[in-house]
């Protein structure tokens, strides 16, 4: 990563934070960093995120999960990175200058995703937030949260305990 | 404002925990030395230091069980009742029961079940003169024996935060009532500022009192331990001391002087050591040995980053400034060392219930217990070594009786050492018992299965045996040995702290084990090397030597194994790249470069690409932040700042069965 992609990410990052600041946070919580993954947007509990960090090197670990890219050093921490895009099966990218990682806490763990962008901060309302559709073991819908209209949009809201639970780190 | 007590009971127990220990050892002294009057008066001062906090921090079992405790053992000192084999017994039964009192209050579990019969025997050897009032009228010896008794004037000025400390003046002052007759009793209040000047969370009270009391000054200071440095107590005796007792002091002076000469030092070094420690709560400790790790790695990124700007040149600062952080590291982490003197003390105690119980005489040798262990080593080293010197008592050291059957001395011997020895501590446990019989270790290791009846097993490798799981070699299952934990738990223990322990035994001579321990489980020697684009590192301690084999050194075996000759020994070859999935790596050992690394008494060849050199590895675990992983011991960053993973060498073998 060059110096100048940092800069951007850096900026990038800043923005986001100067979006997070002019939202009401007196509002209940109900806050999430939305991200891209191929054309689909996803959320997270605002909460949850310590960072947002540009791709830097990833040391494998041997026979894991394809998902499971490998570990990263963040200021002296080893954080192991997950692919998202990776995680849902989806098509593989080459990672670009707008790829980032966003560095979530589960529990007392900390965690990498790798995601393919970042979008903004959105603040949803409750009546806004719809469960979670049952497809009736068509797709596995365990790890949403439910769904958040926002205008047009619809943002798939991720319960970061059962998508990156157990069996992938042990908690 | 509300005072948190929970902090100052914290380390009232702490204290109290420190004490018993003293009073233990102490105690284990004096029954190889009873006349020793220094050691009864440390074993008196514990007891009665716990019995003064106890009663200031309302634990009140505590203090009532101390008490009948110290009316013996004040007997003891006045020696009015004789050090035995009894007395010592009932004592080191009542520190159990004290530490199991102080247990049971700070953890809330169950109270010692025994405590009443020990109150029964301890006031039996008392005579049934369970406290200091009937002593009185007893004899002129008694009256003699008190030469401190005395009248003390008493200045007691709380600092003006007293309160902001959770302490209470009135239960300091009700302490010192107990302790003899307080004839007149002043408030001065003339620090007291006026109404619109005072703070009512301040103290600025004082007390000047006439206390009469038998007890020497040290003792009454004892009221007062938990007070704070700003806090005035003083005592004065108004009336200039008897005559005589100069004399005695002196001769006191010098009898201990000629004690220092011999061998109590050593007791009493440790002891102002632990004066002098301070007590830092254990994870903010790591946090700062964690951080200062990160320091280390961000000076070698500067010092990396500096050559590749300067094109080589030195810089002086960058020099200087490395030279420091390392020291600083290697000082933050001596700070997570303790000496292994109190696991030792736990093991002396063992050894002498255990004989006496067993009807064995054992005489127990210690030394190097000022050797210092990583923290976390120390806490879980304990239970193997206990359960190894068990075994010693109980199955290694004969009854007396067989021993001078077979021409030995009666008394059986027990060693335990410590010592350091190229960058790892040993601790070498040896008996001279009856060693182990070799040939029904190996029977009952061909019955199990575990080696074949044509294998020719050498000496230590029948030992070695075990180790093996359900290898249990005592004759018959006491209530000492044969709690289902075997010595493969020991070594399994041993090994988790990165440690290894063997075993030598010769029939009717004796056994050795021995464990070596790393120094700390912070950091570890690392050779550096690469496998593809990937740099791992594989612990220096286990590396025998590493070099690029010729074409006829290798052979291919049916089962699709290489193996390697070196020097007359055919060693097998594992190819880690397939073991850990790194393609483009090399796969002919004669084009890149074995390293033999041994694991026990197995040496494989592990096939890598290039060696890029040694280096100190401060040790991060994945389980931090992530899970194990087979065949990785955990993980380091490396001097760019990247992150190297760290083989582990047991169950990388595992990993191609």
């Amino acid at each position: 990563m060059t110096i100048t992609q940092e800069q951007e990410l850096l900026e990038q990052a800043a923005e986001i934070a100067q979006i997070a600041e002019m939202t009401d946070l007196s509002t209940e919580g109900n806050q999430f960093l939305t991200f891209t993954l191929q054309d689909e947007e996803f959320g997270i509990e605002i909460l949850r995120v310590q960072e947002i960090k540009g791709l830097s090197r990833i040391t494998p670990i041997p026979n894991m999960p394809y998902y499971i890219r490998g570990v990263m050093n963040l200021r002296g921490t080893v954080v192991p990175i997950i692919d998202l895009r990776a995680k849902f099966a989806m098509p593989q990218v080459d990672y670009n200058q707008f790829t980032v990682i966003i560095v979530v806490t589960i529990g007392e763990k900390v965690i990498g995703l790798v995601v393919d962008a970042v979008s903004d901060v959105l603040n949803v309302a409750e009546e806004n937030i719809e469960s979670a559709p049952d497809l009736g073991g068509q797709a596995d819908t365990t790890f949403m949260t439910g769904i958040a209209k926002s205008g047009e949009r619809l943002i798939t809201l991720l319960n970061m305990e059962d998508l990156i639970g157990a069996e992938t780190i042990s908690m | 404002m509300k005072v948190d007590m929970r902090q100052f009971l914290e380390s009232f127990f702490d204290e109290a925990s420190e004490h018993i220990e003293n009073m233990e050892a102490a105690l284990l002294q004096l029954e190889s030395t009873p006349d020793d009057t220094e050691l009864l008066n440390t074993i008196f001062r514990a007891a009665h230091s716990i019995k003064g906090a106890s009663s200031t921090f309302g634990v009140h079992g505590v203090g009532e069980f101390t008490h009948v405790l110290e009316s013996l053992l004040d007997r003891m000192r006045d020696g009015e009742i004789q050090v035995t084999s009894e007395t010592t017994e009932v004592l080191l039964a009542s520190v159990d029961v004290l530490s199991g009192l102080l247990s049971a209050a700070r953890d809330g579990t169950a109270e010692p079940t025994n405590t009443a019969e020990v109150v029964a025997r301890l006031e039996e050897i008392n005579g049934g003169k369970s406290s200091h009032a009937s002593g009185d009228d007893d004899q002129p010896a008694e009256a003699a024996a008190e030469p401190s008794s005395g009248v003390y004037d008493v200045l007691f000025r709380p600092s003006s935060h007293f309160f902001h400390l959770g302490l209470d003046p009135l239960l300091l002052l009700r302490d010192l009532e107990e302790c003899g007759t307080v004839s007149e009793m002043k408030l001065d209040w003339s620090q007291l500022p006026s109404i619109a000047e005072m703070d009512p969370e301040s103290s600025y009270l004082a007390w000047t009192l006439t206390l009469q009391s038998d007890r020497d000054e040290s003792e009454l200071q004892d009221v007062f331990m938990f007070v704070d440095d700003e806090t005035t107590v003083e005592f004065n005796k108004p009336e200039p001391p008897a005559a005589e007792e100069p004399v005695a002091d002196e001769q006191e002076e010098t009898t201990a002087i000629a004690k220092a000469d011999g061998k109590a030092p050593a007791a009493k070094a440790s002891g102002t050591l632990q004066r002098e420690s301070v007590r830092v709560n254990g994870e903010r400790l790591d946090s700062m040995i964690n951080q200062i790790g990160e320091l280390v790695i961000g000076i070698s990124m500067v010092e990396q980053e500096w050559a590749e700007i300067s094109g080589g040149t030195d810089s002086a600062a960058i020099v200087q400034l490395s030279k420091i952080v390392r020291d600083l590291q290697e000082q933050s982490l001596s700070l997570r060392m303790v000496p292994v003197a109190a696991t030792f003390q736990k093991m002396a105690r063992i050894v002498r219930d255990l004989s006496n119980r067993l009807g064995k005489k054992i005489n127990f040798e210690v030394s190097g217990e000022e050797t210092e262990l990583d923290k976390t080593v120390v806490d879980q080293i304990g239970d193997p070594l206990i359960h190894m010197i068990r075994n010693s008592v109980d199955h290694g050291i004969e009854t007396p009786e067989k021993r001078v059957a077979a021409g030995k001395p009666a008394e059986g011997h027990i060693s335990v050492r410590a010592y350091h020895q190229g960058g790892n501590i040993f601790i070498e446990l040896k008996d001279d018992g009856k060693g182990m019989d070799l040939d029904r270790i190996r029977q009952k290791a061909i019955d199990r299965g575990i080696v074949h009846k044509d294998d020719k097993l050498s000496q230590q490798e029948i030992c070695e045996l075990v180790f093996h799981a359900g290898l249990s070699t005592a004759e018959q299952v006491t209530d000492v040995s044969g709690r289902g934990v075997g010595m493969d738990v020991v070594r399994r223990n041993i090994e988790e702290l990165k440690g290894s322990v063997t075993l030598n035994s010769q029939p009717g001579i004796g056994t050795t084990v021995t464990v070596r321990l790393p120094l700390t489980l912070a950091i570890l020697d690392g050779l550096l090397i690469s496998l593809g684009s990937e740099v791992y590192v594989i612990p220096l301690l286990s590396v025998v030597e590493s070099f690029r084999p010729r074409k006829n050194e290798v052979k291919r075996l049916a089962n699709n194994m290489d193996v390697v000759q070196v020097r007359g020994e055919v060693v097998p070859i594992l190819h880690l790249h397939s073991i850990l999935n790194i393609t483009e790596a090399q796969s002919d050992p004669c084009q890149g470069l074995l390293v033999i690394v041994e694991d026990h008494d197995t040496k494989f060849a592990l096939l890598v690409d290039d060696l890029i050199g040694q280096q100190q590895a401060v040790i991060k675990n994945l389980e931090a932040n992530f899970r194990k992983v087979n065949g990785i011991a955990g993980a380091t960053i490396l001097g760019d700042g990247r992150v190297a993973l760290i083989l582990d060498i047991v169950s990388l073998k595992s990993l191609t069965r």
